[in-house]
């Protein structure tokens, strides 16, 4: 069996270091990653506290496959209470920082209080010390690193972080944890920078058998469609064109789904033009990180949410602004998907006569200053610096404050993908789409294509992609390693073929046998490699009873922590919706269906989930996923 | 005539990024890719996303969609990433 993992805790305002062994049932029931913080969280902490108050808690976490050398494997995870829901967060991150630390012997910290000045944690051989941040604090995400060891493994924040921007981010080399403003918990505890080093290897039950499952692993990755050709070649940008070609690209504010010269801002146009590489993770084979120059250095481009909300969501078709704008908040250290959509909401405001905080529909030349001055809380901008419902709430414009829960919807317009529009609106951190099981996957950017406009086992499909999603995550895996679960025929027959869309057609009939096979998880004693390895390979590495129906009650366990969380906070059914553009405004005025059914929806998500009628997970359920209350 | 725009993969196998042919149907534009350039490129073709003025064929009528006199096709790579 692989050692139980070892966390540790520093409350920052006394210094006071304690080690936290994880027991043999909690790393058996929550694995690692986000599911053990959120059990953590809810364990450790008291109901109210507000997220920027010295109380509050931070997890910094990894899984049991992290530094494993497993594919896709190196992603951390941090948990904390959600800046913009109040609800919880959980945010993830491909940098270095968490393979360091488990080599720096713990695989989790927990960070507590207020550092009487700015700090920086250190993690070095076991060994925790807080030390002053001195010349440190007020530089960029980029700046902060060059002055910290170049062998450590770091996690720092930027200017918006220190000034508590509420969609502040902290990165590890040029990855974020972006959303739900991680950066800014740092920064109100005064914590510039976290560091880990050591020399201890994370170890395996059965190396031999893990060693050649991973290489096998790694022939299937690069030989998938998908992974081996797609996101390699065009990274996630190359979603622009597919969700240009359904209405399913946020276009003015997600006033529309199209956008007059997607073409300028697409994948196939970035890696035409700029590209200068590819880059990766720790231990990737997809290597989809695009390279591109700006302001004459090579730095990490923009992802697919990046492209479409710096570029047709704000009205605009300049990619070099797009990569500029990207690069800016990378190095001040906030979410792009957070602060470029809280703009396309302002400009919005603009073109209403409702407020003016100098941005326009379609104008990029200020932008970069704009960011500046949110990040510092300068000027006319300070209050973009709180996001859009914080806006809405002042200004007025809810109807289309695009967010769920207080978090800034992603880049997929759910009116063309109500399955989507479900999983953002369920989706226990808010607007999120990889919480939100990605359905947007499965009906308009994907190679098989559901019928994206039926509520018709919508319910079903997201209740199982968000907990698979949630397993992949809980063991430290990027969620990009999981898309080869569409097998490779359908990219070999294309999205056209009549396989194909018979295929993408039936999925909406069978949201009852999903359910079903949701419901008796106990029979799934096995594991498929084509459909999910990432069950057999926490099987080797941890020497657990790991197979696919544990594997899925793993993922709802996680989802229903967190739901039980949410609750605690004071969430309750009614921040399981959208904003009114979108549930009632459809976007083609000639189809009524063009809007997101949550009504036809969400009845149904509670039932297949075992929730009751206010979407409270029931003692029925909760006693079936062994989760104590 | 329609003017048909093909990236990716397809750019390269023709080595154009757009003309215009004579089509009214994309199972036209399909047989013409077959005759100008390979059996090998119209089969990468059908792997692709295709769209008629921006649209997906997928929300139309497939490879029978039909096509106007000053439509434009393209051709674009599957993806992923979220």
């Amino acid at each position: 069996m692989m050692q139980n993992p070892l966390y540790v805790h520093l409350d920052l305002g006394t210094g006071i270091v304690r080690q936290i062994p994880i027991s043999d049932e909690y790393f058996k029931k929550y694995i690692g990653g986000k599911t053990l913080a959120a059990r953590l969280l809810l364990d450790m902490t008291r109901p109210g506290i507000d997220s920027l108050d010295p109380e509050s808690m931070i997890i910094i976490n990894t899984g049991p496959l992290n530094g494993t050398g497993a594919p896709s494997s190196s992603r951390f995870n941090i948990t904390f209470k959600n800046v913009l829901s109040g609800g919880i967060a959980s945010s993830n991150c491909g940098g270095q920082f968490g393979v360091m630390l488990r080599r720096a012997g713990y695989e989790g910290l927990i960070l507590t209080g207020k550092a009487q000045n700015p700090s920086v944690v250190q993690v070095i051989d076991g060994e925790v010390t807080l030390v002053d941040a001195g010349e440190l604090w007020g530089l960029d995400m980029e700046e902060t690193q060059e002055k910290l060891p170049h062998a450590y493994g770091k996690l720092v924040i930027g200017p918006a972080g220190e000034n508590l921007v509420r969609f502040a981010s902290a990165g590890s080399g040029e990855r974020m944890a972006g959303r739900c403003g991680c950066g800014a918990v740092l920064g109100s505890k005064n914590v510039k920078a976290i560091v880990a080093y050591g020399t201890k290897r994370p170890e395996v039950h059965d190396p031999v058998k893990f060693n050649k499952f991973v290489r096998k692993w790694v022939k299937f990755i690069k030989n998938h469609p998908m992974t081996g050709e797609a996101l390699p070649r065009y990274g996630s940008a190359g979603l622009v064109s597919k969700a240009n070609a359904t209405h399913a690209l946020p276009t003015r504010n997600f006033k529309y789904g199209q956008f007059e010269n997607a073409d300028k801002v697409s994948g196939e146009m970035l890696t035409e033009t700029k590209l200068t590489r590819n880059g990766n993770c720790i231990s990737c084979p997809i290597r989809c990180e695009r390279r591109v120059m700006v302001r004459g250095k090579e730095v990490k481009g923009p992802e697919y949410e990046t492209m479409g909300f710096f570029g047709p969501n704000i009205d605009s078709d300049d990619l070099d602004a797009i990569l500029e704008l990207n690069y800016v908040c990378d190095t001040l250290g906030m979410d792009t998907i957070s602060a470029a959509s809280t703009i396309a909401f302002a400009m919005e405001l603009k073109e209403n006569g409702i407020a003016d905080f100098g941005v326009e529909f379609g104008k990029t030349d200020n932008l970069a200053e704009v960011l500046h001055k949110i990040a510092f809380r300068e000027g006319e901008c300070a209050e973009l610096a709180n996001g859009s419902k914080w806006l809405s709430e002042k200004y007025g414009g809810k109807e289309y404050a695009i967010h769920a829960k207080g978090l800034e919807l992603a880049s997929y317009e759910p009116r063309r993908s109500v399955g989507m529009g479900l999983g953002y609106a369920t989706a226990n951190r808010g607007g999120c789409h990889l919480n939100g099981g990605y359905l947007a996957l499965l009906e308009s950017v994907g190679v098989l294509s559901m019928d994206a406009q039926t509520p018709k086992g919508k319910a079903e499909f997201t209740v199982f992609m968000q907990d698979a999603l949630e397993a992949v995550s809980s063991a430290g895996f990027c969620l990009f390693s999981a898309q080869t679960f569409v097998t490779a025929i359908f990219f070999k027959l294309g999205p056209a073929h009549w396989f194909t869309r018979f295929v993408g057609r039936a999925a909406t009939r069978v949201g009852g046998a999903v359910r079903l096979m949701l419901r008796s998880t106990s029979l799934l004693r096995f594991n498929s490699f084509y459909l999910l390895p990432h069950a057999e390979a926490i099987r080797l590495a941890t020497g657990f009873k790991m197979y696919t129906g544990q594997f899925i009650d793993l993922g709802e366990r996680a989802f229903n922590l967190e739901r039980m969380y949410n609750l605690r906070e004071g969430l309750t059914s009614a921040d399981d919706t959208l904003p009114s553009r979108l549930t009632k405004d459809p976007q083609d005025k000639n189809r009524p269906d063009t809007v997101v059914s949550l009504d036809a929806m969400l009845p149904r998500y509670y039932k297949t989930r075992g929730w009751d009628e206010q979407g409270r997970p029931t003692a029925k359920r909760l006693n079936q996923l062994k989760i104590e209350v | 005539m329609v003017f048909v725009k093909y990236r990716a993969t397809l750019a390269e196998l023709t080595g154009k990024r757009e003309e215009r042919i004579e089509a009214q149907s994309i199972k036209d534009v399909l047989r013409y890719i077959n005759a100008q350039y390979g059996k090998q490129t119209e089969k990468e073709a059908k792997r692709m996303l295709i769209t008629v003025d921006s649209e997906s064929i997928l929300l139309r009528d497939g490879f029978k969609t039909r096509l106007n006199e000053d439509s434009v096709v393209g051709f674009f790579p599957i993806s992923g990433g979220g």
